[in-house]
């Protein structure tokens, strides 16, 4: 019955296909058991290089490789307009790179599809659908026989069922970001992208929210690419960070964060917490600067 | 402060009784001050002119010919426009062959097609569809076209993330995404064909509100003409307040749930 419903991704054009992973871990979801051994969500960037005007100068990013291992949470850190966004784009299939290619467990990706999901800074959400079929959707077009169940488990990972039945305009940004999280969720993507996905919200709800997916996390496990300007939120959430050069953008410094560091009870009176803090601030402040003093303004 | 619902519904039928009764004295006091039925008869004259046209039946009768033909032409004008709208928003080459004739034609108003109407469709119904028709075409067709390139890229990728196909994407994301303009449009449409029916009526057709009240000029029953005018007006703002109630079972995410 799934392989049936699956096929209906023939039509699209896609090069990467759903059937395989994605269809299988939303199995293996369903059937409350994410299987630890077939490791998937491996994201391969090779000389990735992006621009927007036609004779390939000015790149927004330029010559970014990297890789990132499955179950692994990781983030982009670095001035506003340096191409995290773009790179973000690049690896779920919304933007083409100009140079370079993405590849998701060894298959190029040339277009959106559900091997990914992403969490978009706010309203991503279709306002004209009730809660539970915005989460619903995914499994549903993914051919889940039971979407609205698989919607309410979801919801429940969240804390919202009881707003199932409403519209989401009705609900605050820290409630529409976590049903956003949910829908994304409830497709089992190999990989998860998150830009800023906690940018509007206000400082306590926004704290609420990384414990929250930290929590769900070990339930889910996909792998997290995250964007954020904001270095706590960096240092407690992610297992590496890439501070990003700025115009053209790129890596400039990778960090790998110890787990032993989020654990303490409070890491921001950590020792070895704060000297990283510092470190990557003056790195990001390095970068903005350039940014400002540049005569041809910032490209 | 939360009165109860017959409070607040007396209190709101209080106003609206007191709206109505405020131009009412003004006329009356006018009419009087006129004194000449002809040329401003009394408020009295016009009730029983209503009275008299209602029971002898010719009331009913143009208010049934000119809904029919509003409701016609706005069906062909929605059937025609909201699709080819729809299908220039979404594909440029069909976009850059008609929008053109659309722009050069949207600004002729309905009227100016009247002598074009009769020429080709005689008198009778046929020209006052055709003129229903074309004025609830523009703004159906404008509204849906803007509903239509109104889809989000946001949306778009989100629903293929999840997976969606090519029927749920149209279903789900570019229809849903383009609904709330294409209602604005059949709103502004009905009212467009509405006012442009009497324009018709009153050259092109035998009956109907417009019809009658051109026939009532000619005669100087200026109170016909005057009931003829109130029952346009009053049926044009039922469509508006009915379409009103309506928006909340065809958009009901624009309205907060109780
Ligand atoms: N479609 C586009 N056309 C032209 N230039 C673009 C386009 N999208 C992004 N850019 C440029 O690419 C650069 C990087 O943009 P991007 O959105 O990736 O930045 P960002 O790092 O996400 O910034 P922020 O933190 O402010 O969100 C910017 O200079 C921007 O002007
Ligand atoms: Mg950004």
């Amino acid at each position: 019955m799934h392989a049936a419903t699956l096929t209906r991704f023939g039509k699209m054009r896609m090069a990467v296909d759903p059937r395989s992973e994605a269809g299988r871990r939303l199995r293996d979801i369903a059937a409350g058991c994410p299987s630890p051994g077939n490791a998937v969500g491996t994201v391969l960037l090779r000389n990735v290089s992006v621009s927007f005007v036609s004779d390939h100068s000015l790149a927004v990013v330029s010559d970014v490789s990297l890789m990132i291992r499955p179950g692994e949470f990781v983030t982009f850190l670095g001035p506003s307009g340096c191409g995290k966004t773009t790179l973000l784009n690049v690896i779920g299939g919304m933007l083409l790179p100009t140079v370079g290619e993405v590849s998701i467990d060894g298959v190029p990706v040339t277009a959106p599809t559900p091997v990914c999901n992403v969490v978009f800074q706010q309203h991503s959400l279709f306002e004209w659908m009730r809660v539970a079929d915005n989460v619903a959707f995914g499994p549903r077009a993914l051919g889940h026989p039971d979407p609205r169940g698989e919607a309410m488990r979801f919801l429940r990972l969240v804390g919202l069922e009881d707003y199932a039945e409403v519209y989401p305009f009705t609900l605050s940004g820290g409630m529409q970001q976590r049903v956003a999280i949910a829908r994304a969720l409830a497709t089992a993507p190999s990989v998860l992208l998150m830009d800023e996905p906690f940018g509007a919200l206000d400082a306590q709800t926004r704290s609420i929210m990384q414990e929250e997916l930290l929590k769900l996390r070990h339930s889910v496990a996909p792998t997290v690419i995250f964007v954020t300007h904001d270095v706590d939120e960096a240092l407690l959430l992610s297992d590496r960070i890439f501070v990003m050069r700025a115009a053209p953008g790129g890596l400039k410094e990778e960090i790998a964060v110890d787990a032993d560091l989020r654990r303490s009870d409070d890491p921001m009176r950590n020792e070895s917490y704060h000297e990283l803090r510092q470190r990557i601030l003056a790195q990001i402040r390095e970068e903005t600067l350039k940014v400002f003093n540049r005569p041809d303004g910032g490209r | 402060m939360h009165r109860p619902a017959y409070f607040r519904l007396i209190v709101s039928l209080s106003w609206l009784l007191l709206s109505l009764l405020l131009p009412l004295v003004v006329w009356e006091f006018a009419a009087r001050k006129i004194a000449n039925p002809v040329l401003l008869p009394e408020p009295e004259l016009v009730a029983a002119s209503m009275m008299e046209l209602f029971s002898d039946g010719s009331l009913m009768d143009d208010i049934l010919a000119s809904l029919q033909r509003v409701f016609t032409g706005f069906f062909i004008a929605s059937a025609v426009a909201i699709p080819s709208a729809l299908l220039m928003a979404y594909f440029l080459p069909l976009r850059r062959l008609f929008l053109p004739l659309v722009t050069v034609l949207r600004p002729i108003p309905p009227i100016a097609w009247i002598p074009l109407a009769i020429l080709w469709f005689g008198l009778g119904n046929k020209p006052s569809y055709f003129i229903t028709a074309l004025a609830a075409f523009f703004p159906i067709f404008l509204n849906a076209f803007a509903g239509g390139i109104d889809v989000q890229p946001r949306h778009i990728h989100a629903a293929r993330f999840l997976g969606a196909g090519r029927w749920l994407m149209v279903r789900h994301i570019y229809l849903m995404s383009a609904l709330p303009s294409v209602w604005t449009g059949l709103r502004i449409g009905l009212g467009q064909s509405w006012m442009a029916v009497v324009t018709a009526e009153l050259i092109a057709a035998q009956s109907g509100l417009g019809y009658m009240i051109q026939a009532n000029r000619i005669n100087l029953e200026t109170q016909h003409v005057l009931t003829g005018m109130i029952v346009i007006g009053v049926l044009g703002a039922l469509m508006t307040t009915g379409l009103g109630w309506c928006e909340k079972l065809i958009l009901p995410w624009k309205y907060q749930r109780q």
